[in-house]
């Protein structure tokens, strides 16, 4: 049962980071990340049973939290972008530096 | 019967952050990701993390799926069919994820460290909300303010970025 969740959560990560290093789509980068991040935090909550404390419980809620900043600036970085330069290609990011 | 349900449920998460990746259509792969938060929140109250589960639904579904469908529909009219279903360098992509996957179940797989963990592994034992909001508010007050701050942050920051609209129009 331990390892399944543990090798079920490396899984996830995997296909996250296969997605955020493979597609050219910002919102599926950003989907990507949180693929990842959720695989770490189940990763988490597996070790925290092995444990007495509950201290993986706080962690993920703080990464639950950052995880929640990073979309929404990502998300209005992908606004921004598709308005100035009309496109949703990650390659062209840097275009908004000269505005 | 909870063991054969969790094995069900990570089989479950897997299929769908698979179809997640390999969805042709960005609308498809955001209902799938959705879906994969669903089952790992599922997974979470099953393992005894009851408000990690619910915090899950409420923060995923409820708020970062929202924001995600909200950006495709207010970006709905762009052409979408040379970005959405092509892979950028996929076969480097997979063989760094396969590295990652295969050096880190290497090192669980070899480390004391887990194998020990994986003796003294309890599923039945619940998290107590209370222990968690004492500690919390205790012992990670100076993080949780920290966090909150974070989020202030991450407010007026969207707020100037999308400021810019009126430039540029």
């Amino acid at each position: 049962m331990f390892m399944a969740l543990v090798y079920t959560s490396l899984l996830i990560s995997s296909i996250g980071i296969f997605m955020l290093l493979s597609k050219k789509h910002i919102l599926s980068i950003l989907i990507g990340v949180e693929l990842f991040l959720n695989g770490i935090n189940l990763l988490f909550i597996t070790i925290c049973k092995s444990y007495s404390n509950d201290t993986a419980n706080i962690f993920i809620l703080f990464i639950l939290v950052i995880t929640a900043c990073e979309v929404a600036i990502g998300l209005a970085i992908f606004l921004l972008n598709q308005r100035i330069n009309r496109t949703i290609d990650i390659n062209n990011l840097n275009r908004l530096r000269d505005e | 019967m909870i063991e054969t349900l969790v094995i069900i449920f990570c089989i479950l998460a897997i299929g769908t952050a698979l179809t997640t990746c390999l969805s042709s259509k960005i609308i498809r792969s955001t209902f799938f990701f959705g879906i994969t938060l669903f089952i790992i929140a599922f997974i979470f109250m099953l393992v005894g993390s009851n408000l990690l589960g619910v915090i899950q639904i409420l923060l995923y579904t409820g708020g970062t799926l929202i924001l995600f469908l909200f950006s495709i529909f207010l970006t709905g009219d762009w052409d979408y069919n040379n970005l959405g279903e092509t892979f950028h360098k996929p076969v480097t992509a997979v063989l760094i994820a396969f590295f990652f996957f295969l050096i880190t179940s290497y090192l669980i797989s070899t480390s004391e460290t887990f194998i020990n963990l994986e003796t003294t592994f309890n599923l039945n034992r619940v998290a107590s909300v209370q222990e968690i909001s004492s500690s919390l508010f205790n012992d990670w007050i100076f993080v949780l303010e920290l966090s909150s701050i974070l989020l202030l942050a991450t407010i007026v920051g969207c707020l100037t970025l999308l400021k810019f609209r009126k430039e540029v129009d």
